[in-house]
């Protein structure tokens, strides 16, 4: 039996992060929560055959088909080594599967719920990664949703793990409870104050990791970056999401109290930023995605701060998962030049096509890709 | 970019920065061939007979990666043996 028989090469992106604002004007964009396991007597993905490899998205693709467990029901299967380049990209905007799961090779498989807030990605760094992400701060809910298919999956599968060291990972990083959680803060404010680097501290003090948008080495999109759990030994999940938490406030309270500052002396400076990115939008006719976020960012705080630029919340998140930035990394090197120049002279429509559609206040819907 | 949205890089970085023993070629784990030397090379443990086979190499890195060496979070019922 081939439990991928109805994998599907089309994704749909409209991950909850984007369609469910929990509030107006949030620091926090979404959460997101991740926990690692492996299968006991199989190699690690890294150093695994094609046939190991075919091995497990086999076991884990039954292990979900047991429909009477409520969370497997609405999975749906991505084979993701058969995806389009363009797809592998928006998946990963979307941060429904990471960019090194679409990199690595054949038996590569996701497994995505209906409404988009969890996900199992097969055959990443290890065999399983469980994930959940949710809109704005929620997670214990994200917590509760990963534990869930963990539990679920746990009945099912021999799961690697040691008595004292926990769930055993291929990066000692993630040994322990195998759980990362962070949260993607949209951070304007302090960026325009040049307080980034203070912010970054103090949330690094309280043990936390700063990075871009796509995680490690990756590039800073539209002062959007993340937070997570630095340490996942020694801990307790509970502690883990209690300290994130407070990281998470802080933040809040930090970019809340920039936007303040601002709105209080720096509006004619805001202003002509706001100004000068809009002729530069109006003008483009390529933008990296470093380049359009950056912009956009820029016209969501102005929007903010009262000046009418029509970048909405929503339109921010939307753009910030259409904007198909890691394509250079997945596009195979004859292919790279190519798409690269496709996507950066996509995007200066895109933009100029959605603010718009924003301005005559028509609401977008996402559709398949 | 070597992106697996948490600090997996963490593991690499530690063994890198460690003196490899010498004959590390020759300590293997018996289930995944993965030797020492390949553990200080790439970071990343071969299977879950590795946490056993370089108990003392992982006993150390987690101790310098997260502040101790125990897990003290979920638990599950069919444990493996280890």
């Amino acid at each position: 039996m081939d439990p991928f028989k109805r994998a599907s090469n089309q994704p749909v992106i409209t991950p909850a992060w984007i369609s469910d604002p929990v509030m107006d004007d949030p620091v926090i964009l979404s959460t997101r929560l991740r926990l690692a396991r492996n299968l006991d007597h199989y190699p690690f993905p890294h150093i695994a055959s094609d046939t190991v490899l075919r091995e497990v998205t086999l076991a884990v693709g039954l292990a979900t088909q047991d429909r009477r467990v409520k969370s497997f029901r609405s999975l749906r299967s991505v084979d993701i080594s058969g995806s389009s380049d363009a797809d592998k990209a928006a998946l990963v905007d979307s941060h429904l599967v990471s960019l090194l799961h679409v990199t690595s090779g054949q038996h590569r498989v996701a497994l995505i719920d209906e409404k988009h807030t969890v996900s199992i990605m097969i055959n990443e760094e290890d065999h399983i990664r469980i994930q959940a992400i949710l809109p704005g701060l929620m997670p214990d809910t994200a917590w509760q949703d990963a534990d869930r298919l963990d539990d679920a999956l746990s009945q099912r599968l021999p799961i690697a793990y040691h008595n004292v060291y926990g769930y055993m990972t291929a990066s000692l990083a993630n040994a322990g409870t195998g759980m990362r959680v962070s949260v993607m803060a949209h951070l304007p404010g302090l960026a325009f104050l040049e307080k980034l680097s203070a912010t970054w501290q103090a949330a690094r003090a309280l043990g936390t990791t700063v990075r871009g948008l796509y995680g490690e080495g990756g590039e800073q999109h539209g002062d959007v970056y993340q937070f997570s759990n630095s340490t996942s030994v020694g801990q307790t999940e509970r502690q883990i999401l209690g300290r994130l938490k407070s990281v998470a406030m802080f933040l809040e309270s930090e970019e809340e109290s920039a936007r303040h500052v601002i709105r209080s002396v720096r509006m004619n400076d805001v202003l002509s930023m706001a100004d000068l990115a809009q002729e530069r939008l109006k003008h483009a006719t390529a933008l990296t995605a470093a380049d359009a976020m950056s912009l956009l960012s820029t016209l969501r705080l102005a929007e903010m701060l009262g000046i009418k630029t029509y970048v909405s919340h929503r339109m921010f998140c939307e753009m910030l998962a259409s904007m198909r930035g890691s394509i250079g990394s997945i596009a195979n090197k004859k292919n790279r030049a190519r798409d690269v120049f496709y996507e950066d002279t996509r995007r200066p429509a895109l933009l100029r096509n959605r603010l718009r559609q924003e301005r005559a206040g028509v609401h977008f819907t996402a559709r398949p890709l | 970019m070597n992106e697996t949205d948490g600090p997996d890089g963490g593991g690499v970085g530690y063994f890198s920065d460690a003196q490899e023993p010498d004959g590390s070629e020759l300590i293997k784990c018996e289930q995944c061939g993965t030797s020492l030397h390949d553990l200080y090379k790439d970071g990343r443990m071969g299977c879950a007979d590795c946490y056993v086979t370089f108990k003392s190499q992982v006993h150390r890195a987690l101790i310098v990666l997260h502040g101790a060496y125990a897990h003290i979070g979920k638990s599950i019922n069919n444990a493996s043996g280890y």
